[in-house]
This record gives structure tokens, C-alpha cells and sequence, in this order.
């Protein structure tokens, strides 16, 4: 094997020929395999090097008990929950419908008020082609995609954490019982109980909520009910007539995007466009208005260029595209 | 040390699991790099522990258990990655991967206890019996990370050549630490 092609399969920088080959050898030549694989085995003593560290391992246990810590939270809150229903179940049932009313009214007032109070706010606007993450008063972690807005205190009030989002955002939120984070995205509310969750909310979108640990309430202008979502891959989709539906996603793969990658969940084309607009900073135009409802369900890496992505694009339906200085055509 | 998950030895749980976090986490970092990028390779390792502490009294063998968590995370994550250039041709290298690590570890039925490993001070040995020129070109590209480009600039020589050097020392490494029985994957019994 040629060097180059040997220390581009090490560092992970193979062109598609050099993976062609590569792949060919490894079926047909068993001891030239085994070299290479010895190579690689070479090779990742750097990676054992590195991660023999005592600060990266101590940063990768605290992670790991962070993680089994909600694992824990999650196990106890169902187990709590089923002792409540299993106990008063018919007055449980009215007092819920009183409490959601009540709560409900309370609620959006609190919101109005805080919002026109005057108090400290910062403003983060995304352009297209990047992505920022950002670190609120409390906390909380937010990673927020290309296109997107957020609003928020300097310094959230105790009683209740408010936030505005137009856009996409990933919520990494610091449990704190007494102060409910709320999320707003136009007339959609997103509360929260300490908890990670993916907000979809760009204009002229369906808004996509996706659940991936712990426990949020959605609410719309148009719902009287919140809706609830307490397991990981529950997910709340608000159409653009107003329909609210619950389903079921691959949350992890939705809050990818923090990482690079691109996650279409049969997906239409118009919404893949605009995603790929935004993330490239590209004009892009469907040529046949047909076109624009065709679905597509795939996950790509972070590495992927945007004529890789097309080209999956276009192997997967007959559609074609091309790219000239005005932006790229698809037809 | 011997440590396992016997109810009647008494560290507490969470002890025995740093103890098992802070042997093994290096190893399997490095089998996992091997798979896929840095950032994938940690969620693959961290989810590889959460399962064994789900399951923690029903496991025999951890370090086998974990190694082979490892690998299948790596495989499912990549099989996962449906539309991406060149799909088939990744799945089929990690699976000949997995398969040269198996077959591998068969082969080192009894092994003698390894002791703690200094990596960094086993490849410098290493590298003093290659000619100068040849370990100067590998630390910079291995533990410098310079490019091969870069490390032409600095040692004044071709881009070509520089990838002559480090295949030339990888194919010394990768020799002397066979002898020295330390490329193995850590399935052996007494490891602990």
C-alpha cells in the first residue's frame, strides 16, 4: 500500500478511491489486512497516550456519573408517578383538569410580566453557517443552530427562568425545582423541570420538540392542555395550522447537530433546502414545484460536504442539481 | 490488585467502577478511536460503561465485557449512518476490524500479567534504535501532530519522504511491541 494512502486511513482522511481500495483489500487479502490493522494498532497508542491523562479521565468519569445520576432521577420519577396514580385516581383526574386551567392562566400572565419588566436582556443572533453554544446564568447550556435567535435575562429572577428562541436550540437545563425554565418560541411555551431537549422553531416550519432526558410541559395558545412529554424520544410536533401532534423520534440523532451532523427524519425537501441554507450560508432554489414535498430519512456525518449531501440527494430520487456563483439549483 | 464484582469483596460499588474507569478507560478510548472521530469515540466509551453499571451483577469478565461494547457501539453507530459517501465500503473495514480483533485475541490465550505500561517512554525506546532522521519525522507527526507537510518545512525534506519515515517507523513499532507483547487487546485474565 501506497504511504500516502497508509497515513490518510490512520488519520482518518481517506478520499473516496483510497476507501474503495482499502475496503476491496480487506475482503480479498487477509495478511496484507492484518498489516494494516497492525499499523492502526501502532497508531493508537497516540490515543492511549492521550487519553492516559488523569484530567481527561476524570473529566470522562464525571460525565459517566452525571449520566447514571440521571438515570437515576428518571427511574425514581416514574416510580413516584405510578405511586400518585395508583392512589387517587378519580379525584386525581378532576383536580388535574382545575390545576391545568389555573396553572394555565397563571402561567402565560407570569410570562407577559417578565418579559416587559425591565431587566437586563441579551440578544444572540446565529447567522447562517455557524453555531454557537452559550452558557446562561443559571447554568443551563445552550447550543443554538444557524439561523436562530435567542433572548434572555443577564440574570434569570428566582422565580421563574424565561427565555425567547426563534430558531433551533438544544437545552441542556439545570434542575432547580422552585424556578421553572421556560422556553418561547412565538406562541409555543416549552417548560421545563431539568432536562435536555431540542427546540425546532424557524418561521414558516413545523415546530419539532424533541425530549431526550427528563421531563417538559408544551403549551400552546391554541391547546388547553399542555402537552407532556416524559420519556426520552417523545416528541411534540406543532403544524403550521395549528395541529399538535405526539409522537415519536430519534432524539439523539436530532440534537446531532450540535456535533456537525444532519439528521432528516422523513423529512420533505422544501424543510432539507432550508436546513442546508442555513448551514452552509447558500442560496438554494427547487426548480420544480413537485419536487418541494419528496421525503427523505437519512443521517449525515459532520464531514459531509454539501455536494456530498446533494449527491445523496440526488442518488436516492431522480432529482438533479447544479451550482453556479448565484447559489445551486435543484431540478 | 484483584478486583471484581463479587458481593463479599468490600470496596463499595463506586470505588471498584473508578478503579475499572481510570484502568480501562485509555484502552478503550483507543480501540474506539479506531472506529470513528474523537468526539463519537467518547460517547461510544461512556455508553459502554453505562451499560455495565446496568448490569453490573450479571457480568463475569469486565474487561471483555466492555471491549466488546465498545466495538459493537462503534459498528452500530456506523451502520446507523444510512446515506454518507462511501457507506458501504466504512461498514465492511469495520467489520473486517472487529473481525482482525477477535481473531486476535484468540491467539493470546495465556498471557503473563502485563505490567503498568509508560507508552510515551516505551515508543522513545523504541525509537532510539531508528536512525535519527527517521524518529525525529514520526515524533513530529505522532506526537507533535504536525502534518506531513509541516514536518517537510521543518526538517527540509520532501512530503514523500516524510511518509517514507513513518511508515518506516511504524513497521519498527509495530515489530518490536509484538515481541514485547504490548499490542494486545486486554482480554486476558489477570489484568487487574
Amino acid at each position: 500500500m501506497d504511504e500516502e494512502v497508509l497515513l490518510r486511513f490512520l488519520t482518518k482522511e481517506c478520499t473516496s478511491e483510497d476507501l474503495q481500495m482499502i475496503s476491496q483489500w480487506v475482503t480479498t487479502k487477509p495478511e496484507n489486512t492484518r498489516w494494516l490493522f497492525e499499523m492502526e494498532e501502532v497508531w493508537s497508542l497516540k490515543h492511549e497516550l492521550k487519553y492516559s491523562d488523569k484530567e481527561e479521565i476524570k473529566k470522562a468519569y464525571q460525565a459517566f456519573l452525571k449520566k447514571t445520576e440521571q438515570i437515576q432521577k428518571r427511574r425514581v420519577n416514574r416510580m413516584k408517578r405510578f405511586r400518585i396514580y395508583a392512589s387517587a385516581a378519580a379525584a386525581a383526574v378532576i383536580l388535574v383538569f382545575l390545576s391545568i386551567s389555573v396553572f394555565r392562566s397563571v402561567y402565560t400572565e407570569t410570562i407577559r410580566q417578565n418579559l416587559s419588566e425591565n431587566i437586563d436582556v441579551n440578544e444572540i443572533d446565529v447567522p447562517n453557517g455557524q453555531s454557537i453554544t452559550v452558557k446562561l446564568s443559571d447554568g443551563t447550556l445552550v447550543w443554538l443552530n444557524s439561523g436562530s435567535k435567542l433572548i434572555y435575562p443577564a440574570k434569570f429572577s428566582a422565580k421563574n427562568r424565561i427565555v425567547k428562541l426563534m430558531g433551533e436550540g438544544l437545552f441542556e437545563v439545570e434542575h432547580d425545582k422552585r424556578s421553572p425554565f421556560v422556553v418561547m418560541s412565538g406562541s409555543v411555551s416549552t417548560k421545563v423541570l431539568g432536562t435536555k431537549f431540542n427546540v425546532k422553531a424557524y418561521q414558516n416550519e413545523t415546530i419539532r420538540i424533541s425530549l431526550l432526558e427528563g421531563i417538559i410541559e408544551v403549551l400552546t395558545n391554541e391547546n388547553e392542555e399542555a402537552v407532556r412529554l416524559s420519556e426520552p424520544d417523545q416528541q411534540v410536533e406543532i403544524f403550521m395550522n395549528g395541529q399538535v401532534k405526539k409522537t415519536n423520534a430519534d432524539a439523539f440523532a436530532i440534537s446531532q447537530w450540535t456535533k456537525g451532523e444532519l439528521y432528516f427524519d422523513n423529512e420533505s425537501l422544501e424543510n432539507i433546502v432550508a436546513s442546508l441554507e442555513r448551514k452552509y450560508n447558500i442560496k438554494i432554489t427547487i426548480r420544480n414545484d413537485s419536487y418541494k414535498s419528496m421525503t427523505f430519512h437519512s443521517r449525515i456525518q459532520k464531514d459531509a460536504s454539501l455536494e456530498n449531501i446533494l449527491n445523496v440527494l440526488k442518488g436516492t430520487r431522480n432529482i438533479d442539481y447544479s451550482i453556479d456563483k448565484e447559489g445551486v439549483s435543484i431540478y | 490488585m484483584k478486583a471484581t464484582f463479587e458481593k463479599d469483596i468490600n470496596p463499595t460499588g463506586q470505588e471498584l467502577f473508578l478503579q475499572y474507569f481510570q484502568q480501562l478507560y485509555p484502552r478503550l478510548m483507543a480501540l474506539s478511536c479506531r472506529f470513528v472521530n474523537e468526539d463519537v469515540a467518547k460517547d461510544m466509551v461512556q455508553d459502554a460503561f453505562v451499560m455495565l453499571w446496568e448490569q453490573k451483577d450479571r457480568i463475569q469478565h469486565v474487561p471483555t465485557y466492555l471491549y466488546k461494547s465498545v466495538q459493537n457501539n462503534c459498528l452500530n453507530y456506523i451502520k446507523h449512518n444510512h446515506v454518507v459517501s462511501d457507506y458501504a465500503e466504512k461498514v465492511r473495514i469495520a467489520e473486517s476490524r472487529i473481525q482482525y480483533l477477535n481473531e486476535k485475541t484468540d491467539e493470546n490465550e495465556v498471557i503473563k500479567q502485563v505490567e503498568y505500561l509508560d507508552i510515551r517512554s516505551k515508543i522513545e525506546e523504541a525509537l532510539n534504535e531508528l536512525p535519527p532522521r527517521t524518529a525525529e519525522a514520526f515524533r513530529l507527526y505522532f506526537f507533535e501532530e504536525l502534518s506531513a507537510k509541516e514536518v517537510a518545512e521543518v526538517m527540509d525534506i520532501s512530503h514523500r519522504t516524510v511518509e517514507v519515515h513513518v511508515r518506516k517507523a511504524l513497521s519498527f513499532l509495530r515489530n518490536n511491541f509484538q515481541n514485547l507483547h504490548i499490542l494486545l487487546p486486554f482480554l486476558f485474565h489477570t489484568y487487574f
